[in-house]
């Protein structure tokens, strides 16, 4: 342990600064993924709603066919 | 008889036959002049009146003279190389200009070391001292050598600060090798994670557009199924 070799850091602090930054910008990142998320789920929320008028529409209009088929 | 002492007869019969030149010690007291005749004016270098001993009296007098220039003579030949031989360094040696002598000075000089002597403490001492006497002597000069000296320890005393500041800005940070080694990995995994989730938003991004269109097309599906029925309503109650 005592015969370790070290690499010199040259603008150490320019480097933290840069750290720091990279850090920011996952923040942010991570903000608009979960926002992208909730927007996702919302999304999957309409389609299944969607799905389930279109399930209600189809059965009314069977139903019409279906009485207008009777008078006939 | 042999072939070679025939030779030699005839030789010596020849011999016979032709005559042999008088010689010139023979001949001398013939060739002298009487003592009524003026005698003929020989060519003396010397201006002694004295005819070398060497000269031939029966020659032709041009042929005793100095040969002129376009004469080709062996001995004049040889003289002319010695004078060649002679005279070849002058030329070839270098004009004494002052200019070539000082461009030698600096090759002469390369072996010189330019370091400063140790200068040991008494030195230093000396060196005051002598200043001090200097400035007793000339308080003119006195004035000047103390504002060089000003400057001098004004600008030592800036490079000194900067120094300091840099040492005191910039602190020198090490890491070690298994560190840094690990942090190249992390910054070589987040790079990967970060492309592939590049990849994934412009896939994501894509199937949204395409979704859109898909919202759009529905929509338009749902006013035509809306348009219909409100024919058939119409046509059901017109009655």
């Amino acid at each position: 342990m005592d015969n370790q070799i070290f690499v010199k850091i040259e603008e150490y602090e320019k480097v933290l600064e840069i750290v720091n930054l990279v850090k920011e910008k996952i923040g942010k990142a991570e903000e608009t993924v979960g926002k992208i998320s909730e927007l996702k789920k919302q999304e999957d929320e309409e389609l299944n709603l969607w799905n389930k008028n279109l399930e209600t529409v189809k059965e009314k209009v069977k139903n019409i066919e279906k009485e207008l088929g009777n008078v006939k | 008889m042999s072939f070679l002492g025939f030779l030699k007869k005839d030789k010596k019969e020849d011999s016979d036959d032709i005559p042999m030149p008088p010689k010139v010690k023979d001949n001398q007291p013939n060739i002298l002049p009487p003592a009524d005749m003026p005698s003929k004016q020989v060519h003396d270098d010397f201006g002694t009146g004295n005819i070398p001993p060497n000269m031939d009296l029966n020659k032709p007098k041009e042929t005793q003279k100095e040969p002129s220039d376009n004469s080709f003579n062996l001995d004049n030949f040889e003289d002319a190389k010695k004078d060649s031989k002679i005279s070849k360094p002058e030329t070839t040696q270098p004009e004494n200009n002052p200019a070539v002598s000082d461009e030698k000075v600096p090759v002469q000089e390369e072996d010189f070391d330019f370091s400063l002597p140790d200068f040991s403490e008494e030195d230093f001492k000396l060196g005051e001292i002598n200043k001090e006497e200097t400035e007793d002597k000339k308080p003119g000069e006195k004035k000047e050598e103390n504002t060089n000296t000003e400057d001098v320890t004004m600008t030592m005393n800036l490079a000194s600060a900067e120094t300091k500041k840099q040492t005191s800005g910039n602190k020198e940070y090490y890491l070690t090798i298994m560190n840094c080694k690990k942090t190249f990995e992390q910054i070589g995994l987040a790079n990967e994670i970060f492309e592939t989730s590049k990849e994934l938003f412009q896939k994501s991004d894509a199937n949204q557009k395409n979704l859109v269109q898909q919202y759009k097309n529905n929509h338009d599906y749902l006013d035509q199924i809306q348009e219909k029925l409100m024919e058939i309503d119409q046509t059901l109650f017109e009655r």
